[in-house]
């Protein structure tokens, strides 16, 4: 498969479809492999893919990293199935004109959840996959059949557990899960649906979010990003990855995933053209709560 | 005109943010009843339905306890669940947000994006491991200022009986 | 300089406690090893290469309260916060590369600028390195003038011996004085190579392709000509602009000043900032110099590899390797430093 994607690689670039290519290279640690950005085509030699592919490409697509247009016009970029259905939320979002990209799919059985982790030991995202052959994307390099779009949620054992914890011991577990952040902002980073040029997080007339790094300041910061992804976030995973001190994010935004497929019946990432559930509205929504 | 002088180049968001941002010591305490503690709750509400509803309410001499600090919006849809989280890292010990009925809203649809937001909203808070019960949501039209006074007085005695927001309180700061 | 033998930590431990001292050691959390307060030797985790955070936490803290201010009609009331409650404290288990990052972080803090706050709690504070007999893919102590076994700005290093205890090594006045003071639980020091042998794995773990690097780096960089060169964003790209790397390096200093108030009161607080971020330089204006983050990965080299020597004649990077465990798209700073390097032949 490698091949496969060094050869359609080559073309584009060769071609002028594409100025770089985004995909997964070596990296001095063998455990590891990271971001390679391939502008000529006798490099893409470069590029690999294989289980321990983890980073998410498509946040180099979004306005916040500020690639398009600055660096190169017409980038080319390796997703996996996961990775693609972040593509479609920027592209549902107008945050990503489709023509300006070439998404390259690469079927994939499944990664580490780590880089620590053993061959073969796969995380949550990994078992409920249903885009081991990625949709929405213009190319698709290697052979899997594709798998039936999910149609609703089913969150972690670990998440689906803490849901049913009784509200003392939820507040105790997020308390010190908090209490451990410091702000490096790694998970709004790593998130390629965290997208905004200005983050609320940084807009200080007035100051929304405090910048401290005490427990008010925390527990702000860590609801608005798990709120602002609601019903945006496709699990990719990449926000408690990239937690330096190992706060479990997912879990926060596998649970809004849960809620926002029972009550809205909507999964991110499968239709570029649908409204995220968030910027619409059904006049019959459930309303129990309100008096 | 002294009026004239008074004119405020803020913004609304900055508006609102003042007045959430009473620190502890400095929100004026309403009577205290014995020397007990009171509750604190902020309301949130749109100014067509609720805000004249509460009004209402105020004009026909209608009695309701003393502890809710309102701010008025244009329209439920333009509540940001963060204004929610600010009133109670400052201090609140409940938070009401309150709108026009499905069908009513003066914008046409806003109060249906914002019965959305809170779905979602309330799911996170309660995950959180926060209180709920602090957390309450009405549609309260301009003609209910009796069910205004309903909603306030349930809401103030049923957060009273929950004691102060120590979940907030606690946080360090 | 004063040697000996101390037979097990767990005496210096009893000792330090005995005087009461907060101790922050190695202590597992999670799948990670962070220096974190330990109250008894049992916490202390002896296994590990290198703490996720670094010990600068406890001196330069992540937030840390300087004044407060209160104001009604007629006056304005402000009052310092210089906190008088930062224990004496012993970072028991910190690495000689965390060590000599305090070094550099003194000569921000602690030299020419006094800043109280870090003064204050610094010189509450001992340090008392371990040196490492392992390394792991990350460390590069070596490659930027560091020692495994380095005593530089430690008061005490503790070489673990093979046949058990410690070999002992002061590094300054104090520690000295906690040597002297506690006579007792140290033994006289057996023969240096014993403490020698002991950390030659480590020096055969490290890499040995960049000792030569710095050497090269900075000239390259102190040619001003070289500051667009085409070559800055090719080693970049795949930067995030996330702040991980900044806030677990134990020399990045950067902050930002925040007035946290309300009506009438308030606080003024001191967060630690990250030049990584893109908001960094940004002006009032609107513009902003380093608006890409290729420019900003520019400054976070040159500032590790020039910027310091220039101005302290002291390391910006001292190998610890943290940054690049920690990145999220595996950005590697030897990488650079091996990429300049070549440049700079």
């Amino acid at each position: 498969m490698e091949k496969e994607l060094r050869e359609l690689a080559k073309k584009l670039l060769e071609s002028g479809e594409a100025d770089v290519v985004i995909g997964y290279g070596r990296h001095h640690d063998e455990r590891r492999r990271a971001p390679v950005f391939v502008t000529d085509p006798a490099d893409v030699e470069k590029l690999i893919f294989d289980e321990r592919c983890l980073n998410n490409l498509a946040g180099y697509l979004n306005k916040r990293y500020k690639l398009l247009g600055a660096e190169f016009s017409k980038p080319a970029v390796v997703l996996k199935g996961c990775d693609a259905k972040a593509a479609v939320g920027l592209i549902q979002e107008a945050q990503l004109d489709p023509g300006k990209v070439t998404l390259i799919g690469v079927c994939c059985e499944g990664v580490v959840p780590d880089y620590d982790s053993a061959d073969g030991e796969r995380p949550f995202k990994c078992e409920i996959c249903d885009v081991h052959r990625p949709r929405n994307t213009a190319h698709v390099v290697g052979d899997l059949p594709e798998a039936p779009a999910l149609t609703e949620y089913r969150p972690s054992e670990r998440a689906a557990e803490l849901a049913g914890k009784s509200r003392e011991e939820r507040y105790a577990f997020w308390r010190e899960a908090f209490s451990k952040c410091i702000r490096c902002y790694a998970c709004r980073a790593a998130c390629p649906l965290c997208s905004c040029e200005r983050c609320i997080a940084d807009s200080n007339q007035p100051q929304w979010v405090p910048t401290s790094g005490h427990e008010l300041g925390n527990w702000s910061w860590n609801i608005v990003r798990a709120f602002h992804l609601a019903g945006r976030c496709i699990g990719c995973g990449e926000c408690q990855r990239a937690c330096p001190v190992g706060i479990p994010l997912d879990l926060l935004n596998q649970h809004l995933r849960r809620v926002v497929a029972d009550r809205f019946g909507y999964v991110a990432g499968l239709d570029p053209e649908a409204r995220p559930p968030l910027t619409t509205y059904n006049e019959k929504d459930a309303e129990e709560f309100i008096r | 005109m002294a009026e004239k002088e008074a004119l405020t180049t803020k913004t609304a968001d900055e508006l609102v943010a003042e007045q959430t941002s009473t620190p502890l010591e400095k929100m004026e305490e309403p009577e205290p009843s014995e020397g007990k503690w009171e509750p604190r709750i902020v309301a949130f509400v749109c100014n067509w339905c609720t805000y004249l509803g509460m009004d209402l309410a105020g004009t026909s001499r209608m009695k309701y306890q003393p502890n809710v600090r309102v701010i008025k919006l244009p329209c439920s849809a333009r509540i940001d669940p963060l204004f929610v989280i600010k009133a109670f890292e400052n201090g609140a010990d409940g938070v009401l947000v309150s709108g026009c009925h499905p069908g009513d809203c003066h914008y046409n649809t806003g109060n249906y994006h914002a019965r959305r937001r809170w779905t979602v909203f309330r799911e996170l808070f309660s995950f959180l491991g926060l209180d709920l019960q602090r957390l309450q949501f009405s549609w309260v039209s301009a003609a209910e200022g009796v069910k205004w006074v309903k909603v306030i007085n349930e809401v103030t005695d049923k957060v009273r009986e929950l004691g102060p927001n120590t979940d907030y309180h606690n946080l360090s700061r | 300089m004063r040697e000996g033998k101390l037979r097990e930590l767990n005496d210096l431990f009893q000792a330090l406690t005995g005087d009461n001292y907060r101790i922050i050691g190695p202590k597992k959390r999670g799948d990670d090893v962070v220096f974190a307060e330990i109250s008894s030797m049992e916490d202390y985790e002896a296994d590990y290469v290198c703490t996720a955070n670094s010990a600068k936490d406890f001196i330069f803290a992540r937030t840390e309260p300087i004044l407060a201010y209160d104001y009604d009609a007629t006056e304005t009331r402000v009052r310092d916060l210089l906190l008088d409650v930062y224990p004496p404290t012993v970072i028991l288990g910190a690495r000689p590369c965390d060590a000599r990052g305090m070094q550099s972080l003194d000569a921000v803090f602690a030299g020419e600028y006094e800043d109280d706050f870090y003064l204050k709690r610094r010189a509450a504070t001992i340090i008392v390195a371990v040196s490492c007999t392992a390394a792991d893919d990350a460390c590069f102590c070596t490659s930027t003038g560091g020692r495994p076994d380095g005593v530089e700005g430690a008061d005490i290093l503790l070489t673990p011996l093979p046949d058990d205890g410690y070999y002992v090594e002061t590094g300054s006045a104090k520690g000295e004085e906690l040597l002297a003071k506690h006579e007792k639980i140290f033994a006289p020091a057996p023969e240096r190579a014993l403490r020698d042998h002991a950390i030659e794995k480590a020096y055969k773990d490290l890499r040995h392709d960049l000792t030569e690097a710095p050497e090269r780096i900075k000239p390259w960089l102190d040619d001003f000509s070289n500051y667009d060169s085409e070559k800055w964003p090719k080693m970049a790209f795949r930067c995030l602009s996330c702040g991980a790397c900044t806030f677990v390096c134990p020399t990045c200093h950067c902050f930002d000043i925040v007035d946290e108030g309300k009506l009438g009161a308030g606080e003024r607080k001191k967060n630690w900032d990250a030049c990584q971020f893109d908001h960094f330089t940004l002006h009032a204006s609107g513009h902003n110099p380093r608006a890409r983050q290729p420019l900003r990965w520019r400054n976070r080299f040159t500032c590790k590899f020039k910027i310091f020597l220039d101005k302290w004649n002291l390391p910006g990077c001292v190998g610890c390797g943290r940054c690049i465990r920690v990145c999220p798209v595996g950005q590697d700073i030897t990488e650079v430093m091996a990429a300049v390097a070549e440049l700079g032949e």
